[in-house]
This record gives C-alpha cells, sequence and structure tokens, in this order.
C-alpha cells in the first residue's frame, strides 16, 4: 500500500468551550481526491486546516511526507504552505486589489520568480482554466465562476503536491460549480497533485477517490468511491 | 421619527467588536475637541492675562495738579539670573487705598509683599542676592489675581515718604496704557510696560499656525468617524437592499456621526479641564500661565463644541452615499473611481498665481486689489492644491510602485493604492499641509526677526556673553558707583563709556546744536572710551589700539564722515544738545580703527556709535552714559554687580549680553517654540490618525490578510505592504508640500525684497528637519501598527462567517 503523503493522527482541538476536532484520524494518498463531508459545524473545514498547517491542533499530529508538521515553526509552515500546497476557498481568497493574472502570479513571486516569468505561467494557467479574458481584471470585476476558476489557477501554478479547497464551489450555481470542480479535479490529476476537499454536496464529493464523513470532531466513515 | 430608535440601536448596540468601534472614534472625536479646545484656549492666553495686571497702573487726574492725598509709585525692572523681576514700590499719602488686585492690603513703609516663585527663589540657596533688590521685609504673598503668571518675579513694596518723587495718583486700576510695539519702556505714568507688542507678520504667523493646527484636528474628527467604513458600508447596503430608503439610510449615517460627536464634544471638555494645567505649564511664555489662561474665547468654546458634532454628522451623511446610491456596489464590493489627474489643477493654479504676484510685484505691494487676490488667492490655492492633490499622488504613485516595485509586498501596497487612493492620502495630507505652513513658517522668522526692533540682539556676538551692560543712565552718574563695582569678586574690566558731540571748527554756534541745517557742519559724534579696557569684554580685542590716541571709527554701519579735520572742536551734550564750554583738540592723519557692528547696532538703551574714538584722558571728566562690567560668568559675580550697579536709576535695567540676546529674540523665540511644539502636537496627532486608520484597515481586511497568510505568504511581506501604503503617500506628499512651501516662499521674500535688503536665503536644513521628522513620526505611528498585522492574518478569520 502507497505511503500516505499526509496524515492527521488523533487530532483533538478546541474553540473556547466548543471541540471542533476530537480524535480525528485521516490519510491523504499522493495524487488521490479526499472529500471530507459532514454536517455544518463537525469540523471539516477546521480539519483541513490543520491538515494545511493553517492552525495547530491542541493534541494529535499531523505529517507531510513522513516529517511532522504540527510542531514546525509558523515560518516553517509558511515555507511549505507556500512551495508544496495550493488553497481554493468558497469566498475572499483572490486579493481584491490585484488583478486575476496577479494574483495567479503571487505564488511564484513569493517563492522568489521574476514578475515577467511569473505572470507568463499565471496566463498559461488562466489561458487553461479558460479565464485568460479576464487576466486584467480584479476580482470584484468578476463572476462568481471565474473568481474560483482564477483561484485553482492560483492553487495549481506553483505545482503543489496537495490542494486544499474548502467549499469551492458554495457560493456557486450548479452548472457554474461542477465546471470549477472538473477543472479543479482534472487539472490537479494532470499535476499529480492530491486534493483534500471539504464540502457538504454529495454532488461535489462525487468527484473524490475516496470520502470521508465527519460528526462532532472525528470520522465516522471511510469509504472508496468507485 | 420612527428611524431614531432604530438608528440609536444600530449605533448604540451590537457586539464587542461595534462597541470598541464606537469607543474609537468617540475617543478620537474626544481627543480632537480637547487640542482645539486647548489651541483655542492657548493662542489668546499670552493676551488676556495681561487684562489682570491692569490694576498695577495708576489713576492720573492730568487736570489736577493740586492734588495732596493719594499714592505714588514706580516699577523697577530688573533681571535676576536671567529671568525678569519687577519691582513696585508705592507710598499712600492720606488715608488708605483699595489696594490693586491680588493684594489684600497696600504695604506699609519697609514691608513688602512678593509673588509666590518669588518667595520661593527668596527661599532657595540664591535668596541672599535677591533681598537686598527689594527694598524691604517681606510680609506677605501676592495672589494670582495680581500677577501675569504664576513662574513672574513681582514684588510691591512700601516706599518711606520722600523716597518716591513721582506725582500723586487718585489709585489703582486705570486702563492699560495703549499697547507698545515692542517696547520694553516707560509707557509714561511711572509704570514700565509689561510686554511687547504683536507685529503683523507675527499675527499673520499665528494665524497660519492656527491653521496648521487646527487642519490636523479636523483629519482626525473626519478620520475618527470614518473608522470601519467597510464594515459601516456593508450594513447600510443590507438595509437599503431590504428596503430602507435613501433618506433612512443617510439618517442612521447622520445619527452615527451626531452620537460620535456629542459624547466625543462632552468627552473632550472634560478631557480639556483634566489636561489645562499640563498644557498651561507647557506653553512657552514669560512668567507661566495659570490653568485658569487657558480659556477659549466663549465663542470659540461654542463653535468647536457645536462644529465638531456637526461635522461628525456631516461626515456620516457622506460616509453612506456609496451605500445609498449603489448598494449592489458594496455588496460585491466594487472598486472605487481611481483618482483623476485633474486634482493637480488647484495646485497649479497656485503656483501660477503666486508666480503671477512676483510679476506682478509693485501691485502687490501698494496694496492693489488684484495684487492681494493674487498673492492670497496663490497660498490659499496651494493649501487647498495639496489636499486635493494628495489623493491624486498616492494613485499615481501606487501604480507606478506596483509596475517597478520589487517583490510582492510592493505590488500588493501599490495595488492597493492604486485602487484606494483616497484612504490612503486622508491621514497624511494634514501631515503634508501642517509641513507647509512650518515651512512657511521658518522662512518667514529670519523677516520678523530683522523687522522687530528688538531683533538687534547681535551684541552676545560682539561682547563676552557674561558682560554685564548697563545702558541709559539718564540722570544719573555711575561713576560713584564704579568702585564698588570693580571690588565685586570675580568682576574684570569696568569700563564707562560716554557719548559727545563735537562741534566743528568754525560751524556758527545756535544755542542747540538741532538747529544746524547745513549738513557740512553737523557735529561729529565720539565715542569716548578706553579701548585698552574695552578690548577684555570683547570676544575679539581690538587691533592696534593704543593708549591716549583718537581713532577714527571704521565699520558697515558707522556713519563714514569722511571731513575730520584737525582743530579745537566745542563740546556738546549729546542729550541737552547744548554746548559744555569745554574743547577737544583733533589731531591730524587720525589712525582707523575697526570697531564691531553689534556695538553701532546696539540694543534698547545701549550703544556706541560715533565717528571717532577719543581716550578718556583727552576730555574732561564726566558722568558715562554706559557701563560695560566685564564678569567671571559666575551667576553670583553677576548678581554682585548688579546689586553694585543697584542705585543707578535707570529705565533699562542692567542685563548681560546673553541676557539681551534673550530679550531680543524672546518674540520670535516664543513663536518658534510655539510653532515647535505645535508641530509636535500635530505629529502626535497625524500620527494617531494614520496608527487608528492602519489598525481599523488591517481590521477591516482580515479575511484577505487570512487567505495571504493561508497560502504561506510570510507576514513579513504583509508588514511591509502595510508600511510601504503609508511611506509611499506620506513621502510623496511631504516632498510636493516641502517643494510648494520653498517655491511660495522664495516668491513672497522676492515680493519684499531689493537690492538694499536681498531676501534672507531659504532654510533648506529646517526643511529637511521638518519634513525629515514628520516622516519619521508618521512612520513609527505606522510601525506602532505593525503588531496588529498578526492578529489581523490570522487564518481564523478564513473559518466560516
Amino acid at each position: 500500500m502507497t505511503e500516505p503523503l499526509l496524515s492527521a493522527h488523533d487530532l483533538h482541538l478546541s474553540f473556547g468551550d466548543t471541540a471542533a476536532l476530537a480524535g480525528a484520524s485521516v490519510e491523504v494518498r499522493p495524487g488521490e481526491v479526499l472529500a471530507l463531508l459532514g454536517p455544518s459545524g463537525s469540523g471539516k473545514s477546521t480539519l483541513l486546516h490543520c491538515l494545511a498547517g493553517i492552525l495547530r491542533p491542541d493534541s494529535g499530529e499531523v505529517r507531510y511526507r513522513g516529517v511532522r508538521l504540527d510542531d514546525q515553526s509558523d515560518d516553517g509552515r509558511s515555507k511549505l504552505r507556500r512551495s508544496d500546497f495550493g488553497f481554493v476557498f468558497q469566498f475572499g481568497s483572490l486579493v481584491p486589489e490585484l488583478t486575476a493574472l496577479e494574483n495567479v502570479a503571487l505564488p511564484l513571486r513569493l517563492a522568489g520568480t521574476r514578475r515577467r516569468p511569473a505572470e507568463q505561467q499565471a496566463h498559461d494557467w488562466l489561458e487553461r482554466l479558460d479565464v485568460g479574458a479576464v487576466a486584467g481584471k480584479l476580482p470584484g470585476a468578476m463572476s462568481g465562476g471565474q473568481g474560483q476558476r482564477v483561484a485553482v489557477a492560483r492553487a495549481l501554478v506553483g505545482g503543489p503536491r496537495v490542494v486544499f479547497a474548502d467549499e469551492p464551489t458554495g457560493a456557486l450555481d450548479s452548472m457554474n460549480g461542477e465546471l470549477v470542480m472538473e477543472e479543479l479535479v482534472g487539472a490537479a490529476r494532470e499535476q499529480g497533485a492530491a486534493v483534500v476537499l471539504v464540502t457538504h454536496e454529495a454532488r461535489i464529493a462525487a468527484y473524490a477517490d475516496r470520502e470521508v464523513v465527519l460528526r462532532d470532531g472525528r470520522l465516522t466513515a471511510d469509504s472508496v468511491l468507485a | 421619527m420612527t428611524g431614531l430608535p432604530m438608528a440609536l440601536r444600530l449605533t448604540l448596540g451590537g457586539d464587542r467588536s461595534a462597541r470598541v468601534r464606537l469607543l474609537l472614534m468617540t475617543g478620537g472625536a474626544a481627543v480632537a475637541v480637547a487640542l482645539l479646545l486647548g489651541v483655542a484656549g492657548a493662542a489668546p492666553a499670552g493676551l488676556e492675562r495681561l487684562d489682570r495686571v491692569d490694576g498695577r497702573y495708576l489713576t492720573y487726574d492730568q487736570q489736577d495738579t493740586s492734588r495732596t492725598q493719594g499714592v505714588r509709585a514706580r516699577t523697577s525692572v530688573g533681571y535676576w539670573r536671567g529671568t525678569e523681576l519687577r519691582v513696585l514700590d508705592v507710598e499712600v499719602v492720606g488715608p488708605p487705598l483699595a489696594p490693586p488686585p491680588g493684594l489684600s492690603v497696600l504695604p506699609g513703609p519697609g514691608e513688602v509683599l512678593v509673588s509666590p516663585a518669588l518667595a520661593e527663589s527668596l527661599a532657595g540657596e540664591h535668596g541672599g542676592e535677591l533681598a537686598p533688590r527689594l527694598h524691604g521685609t517681606v510680609v506677605g504673598r501676592i495672589g494670582p489675581a495680581g500677577l501675569v503668571g504664576p513662574d513672574e518675579l513681582f514684588a510691591v513694596a512700601g516706599a518711606p515718604p520722600g523716597v518716591l518723587t513721582d506725582p500723586l495718583a487718585a489709585g489703582f486700576g486705570a486702563p492699560r496704557p495703549v499697547q507698545p510695539e515692542f517696547s520694553t519702556g516707560d509707557a509714561g505714568n511711572g509704570v514700565v510696560t509689561v510686554t511687547s507688542g504683536v507685529s503683523d507678520e507675527l499675527k499673520a504667523g499665528t494665524a497660519v499656525a492656527a491653521v496648521a493646527l487646527i487642519v490636523p484636528l479636523l483629519v482626525l474628527v473626519s478620520t475618527a468617524t470614518r473608522l470601519s467604513a467597510a464594515t459601516r458600508d456593508r450594513r447600510s447596503a443590507a438595509l437599503r437592499l431590504v428596503g430602507a430608503t435613501g433618506r433612512q439610510v443617510r439618517g442612521l449615517g447622520a445619527v452615527e456621526g451626531l452620537v460620535v460627536g456629542g459624547i466625543g464634544a462632552a468627552a473632550g471638555a472634560v478631557l480639556f479641564l483634566l489636561l489645562r494645567a499640563p498644557l498651561a505649564s507647557i506653553i512657552p511664555v514669560p512668567s507661566g500661565l495659570f490653568a485658569g489662561d487657558v480659556r477659549p474665547p466663549a465663542v470659540a468654546g461654542l463653535l468647536i463644541l457645536v462644529g465638531v458634532p456637526l461635522l461628525t454628522t456631516g461626515t456620516g451623511v457622506l460616509a453612506v452615499r456609496r451605500a445609498v446610491t449603489s448598494p449592489l456596489g458594496v455588496r460585491r464590493q466594487a472598486t472605487a473611481t481611481p483618482a483623476s489627474p485633474l486634482r493637480l489643477l488647484p495646485l497649479g493654479l497656485g503656483l501660477l498665481l503666486l508666480v503671477a504676484a512676483l510679476a506682478n510685484r509693485d501691485a502687490v505691494l501698494s496694496g492693489r486689489w488684484y495684487g492681494t487676490v493674487l498673492l492670497l488667492g496663490g497660498a490659499a490655492l496651494c493649501l487647498i492644491g495639496i489636499a486635493v492633490a494628495g489623493p491624486a499622488l498616492a494613485g499615481v504613485g501606487g501604480t507606478l510602485l506596483a509596475r517597478f516595485g520589487r517583490g510582492p509586498a510592493s505590488q500588493l501596497a501599490g495595488r492597493r493604492l492604486a485602487l484606494d487612493p483616497g484612504a490612503a492620502a486622508r491621514t497624511v495630507t494634514g501631515t503634508a499641509l501642517v509641513v507647509v505652513c512650518v515651512a512657511w513658517l521658518l522662512a518667514f522668522l529670519p523677516l520678523l526677526a530683522t523687522s522687530s526692533p528688538n531683533g538687534r540682539g547681535d551684541l552676545v556676538a560682539v561682547l563676552q556673553p557674561a558682560t554685564v551692560v548697563l545702558g541709559s543712565t539718564g540722570d544719573s552718574d555711575a561713576t560713584p558707583v564704579l568702585p564698588a563695582v570693580d571690588a565685586v569678586n570675580g568682576s574684570g574690566a569696568v569700563v564707562p563709556a560716554r557719548e559727545l558731540q563735537l562741534l566743528r571748527p568754525g560751524a556758527p554756534a545756535p544755542a542747540d546744536v538741532k538747529e544746524l541745517t547745513d549738513s557740512s557742519q553737523f557735529p561729529l559724534t565720539a565715542v569716548v572710551v578706553d579701548c585698552a579696557a574695552l578690548s577684555p569684554v570683547l570676544r575679539q580685542p581690538l587691533t592696534d589700539c593704543r593708549p591716549d590716541t583718537v581713532y577714527r571709527l571704521v565699520g558697515p554701519n558707522v556713519f563714514d564722515d569722511a571731513e575730520i579735520t584737525d582743530g579745537s572742536y566745542d563740546l556738546v551734550d549729546g542729550s541737552t544738545g547744548q554746548r559744555t564750554g569745554q574743547q577737544v583738540a583733533l589731531p591730524a592723519d587720525i589712525p582707523t580703527l575697526t570697531w564691531p557692528d553689534a556695538l553701532v547696532q546696539g540694543i534698547d538703551g545701549f550703544r556706541l556709535a560715533g565717528s571717532v574714538l577719543l581716550p578718556p584722558s583727552m576730555v574732561p571728566a564726566g558722568a558715562p552714559d554706559a557701563v560695560l562690567v566685564g564678569t567671571d560668568g559666575r551667576d553670583g559675580t553677576i548678581e554682585a554687580v548688579r546689586a553694585a550697579l543697584g542705585p543707578i536709576q535707570t529705565v533699562f535695567p542692567p542685563l548681560t549680553a546673553e541676557e539681551a540676546l534673550l530679550v531680543a529674540r524672546s518674540a520670535t523665540d516664543g513663536y518658534a517654540r510655539a510653532a515647535l511644539l505645535g508641530l509636535i502636537l500635530v505629529v502626535l496627532v497625524g500620527g494617531l490618525s494614520l496608527a487608528v486608520t492602519t489598525a481599523d484597515g488591517l481590521r477591516e481586511r482580515r479575511r484577505a490578510h487570512a487567505a495571504l497568510t493561508a497560502m504561506g505568504t510570510p507576514l513579513r511581506v504583509l508588514r511591509r505592504s502595510v508600511l510601504l501604503q503609508n511611506a509611499l503617500p506620506l513621502l510623496l506628499s511631504t516632498s510636493l508640500a516641502l517643494v510648494v512651501a520653498a517655491a511660495a516662499s522664495w516668491l513672497y521674500l522676492r515680493l519684499g525684497a531689493s537690492p538694499e535688503v536681498p531676501a534672507p536665503p531659504l532654510p533648506w536644513a529646517g526643511y529637511a528637519a521638518v519634513g525629515g521628522s514628520a516622516v519619521l513620526a508618521s512612520l513609527l505611528a505606522t510601525a506602532a501598527s505593525l503588531p496588529f498585522v498578526r492578529a489581523a492574518a490570522r487564518p481564523d478569520a478564513l473559518r466560516a462567517e
């Protein structure tokens, strides 16, 4: 069996008196698309944030490629997120002041790539996701579907090993939602990147290879989809 | 009004962050109101307090010369360890009189009442120096009602009968005599005037300074009222989208503004009362200020307490205009329209008007209406232009930064500036306006100094600073006290000097030389002084000074009388213009001696000016007009010399060259200090605005920052971006402000210049200091808000709404 790329073991995390995670464990294998399902407040987003190194669990451990992620410094985790991870959120993930092209080029520029080659790559990705026409537009001037496709391009432009998507279609209609999912999953598969997808829609979860269900902060089901 | 309860509920209710926001807004308005009241109260404090000493003046009835009862009084002004000391000697003839304010009863002969500051000095280590100057025994205190300020050294001494020879007056409490301009001399009724007046230049400077102080405070009020604009915009838009009318939403904005302004004004008034005493203690005026002196005039106070809530109400209405007209745009966070380059127009027009004023110099100087319009219109347009141009500058700067700046931080900051230049420019504009006003003041300060007679303060440049100068001895003959002065331990050269007029050989002999009309027969003016004795009290000893030698004096301001012939000259008393019946013989081929210019310029009551220098041995003995005494510089020595000179009755008390400089510069130095204090105040206020706006902006944009952090953007990139967003518009606006100030000052200074009086150079070092300190302080204020970046960029904001 393939070694897990990313794993969480017995994670606990509380916000005040509210326990968001209560012993959650999960593994993500290279190239697989994993859907985290569950009702609102079940801890899906919190688990995703812990897996991505955004949040640090109160207890338990997160390992990425066999190395503990949760005990790394803030800077170390930031660097890892920049180099190995990509993100798509439900809304607000694009920097409102930057154009679509600049938003997509941003991770490359943060990693030290010069402006011109970074923007060239960004442009290629926008074309690939069929949003080349909005390259010069600001997020406020795009439709929701265009904005999310730009966000997908930004998540993938750096060649990540894992893409984290938190309700990536939550603000879209079903047609646009499916388009975005197709592009996200398709492009990730081409890149060989794993996708960790948080959703509460079975329709979106159907794009995954495997789904796990959370309830009250712990996994209640783990199933491989056909 | 059905909407009012809802508006109050929305303004005062809400969660913790809403309450914090309300607190910040009212706090900002309160600070601004307190400072406005302070500025309004401090400006007249220096003049109003003089009303309190009206009571020191005597009421004379010019018609009644046969008065046999009443009061005689004489004020003598002196210096003690660099501070002015006033003693009012009084003698009551007949029944007791009502005392002046601050006194419960007039002192009897030999009794002295003293101010608290004087009492403290008397009780101090050097009190022994003061006691002999008070003419009696201290028996009580003078209350605040009789003092200029808490630090005034003032005494009222009861004089024994027969000591005072002044005419009898009915009593105290005459209206203050016409306020003299710049004079510290006798006002004509036995009372030496308390202060110097205020020139038009200084009044203009005060007006500029007042604008410089008020503008940033209004910016602070406006900034405070617009805090969390985006959150409130979204709230207003939501109300609009569920059916609220534009009027209702504007009403909500107005109520919120009114609540903020009303609570802020009330809290500001309380804050002002609490801060009044510390404020009074730091305002740099001679003798200090009582806390009660810092009191805004009723109209100004009312204007502030009513005006600020009105301003915040108006700002509140304006703040919701976007939500009213385009609620969907607010919901979608559509971008604002970029600033138009047309915003540079007023500034360009202002500078053009100033150039036109220079081209029409005659019209401006002669006060023609269009000259005044060009000059004042140009200045006003420049100020308005800087404020209006701010967003355009920030926008252009942002675009260039995003295009050419290195790294993502530059790109983030540049784009943010280009998209919302107004927000960035709002707070830095206040700082820029202040920089302009202070830079203008800096350019005009040398003019103020030279336009004031007291500006002749260069004596210290030629005399040793600790040299005691006794000038205008008048009818008193200082000769008898000179041995006592010479005997003071630590005193050096004692140099008596006289001024004589020499009537030319063959000149007609009118009864009064002042009646001479032929300039070739005007008498020569001679300084009688032992130049060898004078040298030690000068910083640069006189060269080639030989004893018993007559010199022709040369120097930049010495009247160059080419006709000095040998022969016998009649001596004329310089003050009366009458011949003394004595002669002095001038030899042929008189050598020249370079005479220090500052001795010719002198100070009030003292100058040594003439065409020739005569050694005392050549002229018959006479009372000196002035005495210079060298000292070792110790305060004790200087006070002992003063005490030894005490019996000489003079209008201008003995003072050191260093004190003369302080007196000469007191007016302009006071304004310079006030300007500096004002600059510190406005930079603090500007910094406060900047820090609050930055912190608020971080809070408003926490979701975008959280998303950036989530994707691995280092905090240092976010911090650099925040810093750049403030630094770039600040540098641009401040640079523009300095360029405008330099250009306008250059033009103004040339308007009044002539070939004889060239315009003073622009104070580039001062400009650099003002601009640099404003930028540095503002950046420090921004840096103070950087710790919030970590909190504002926490990924928690990415969690569900």
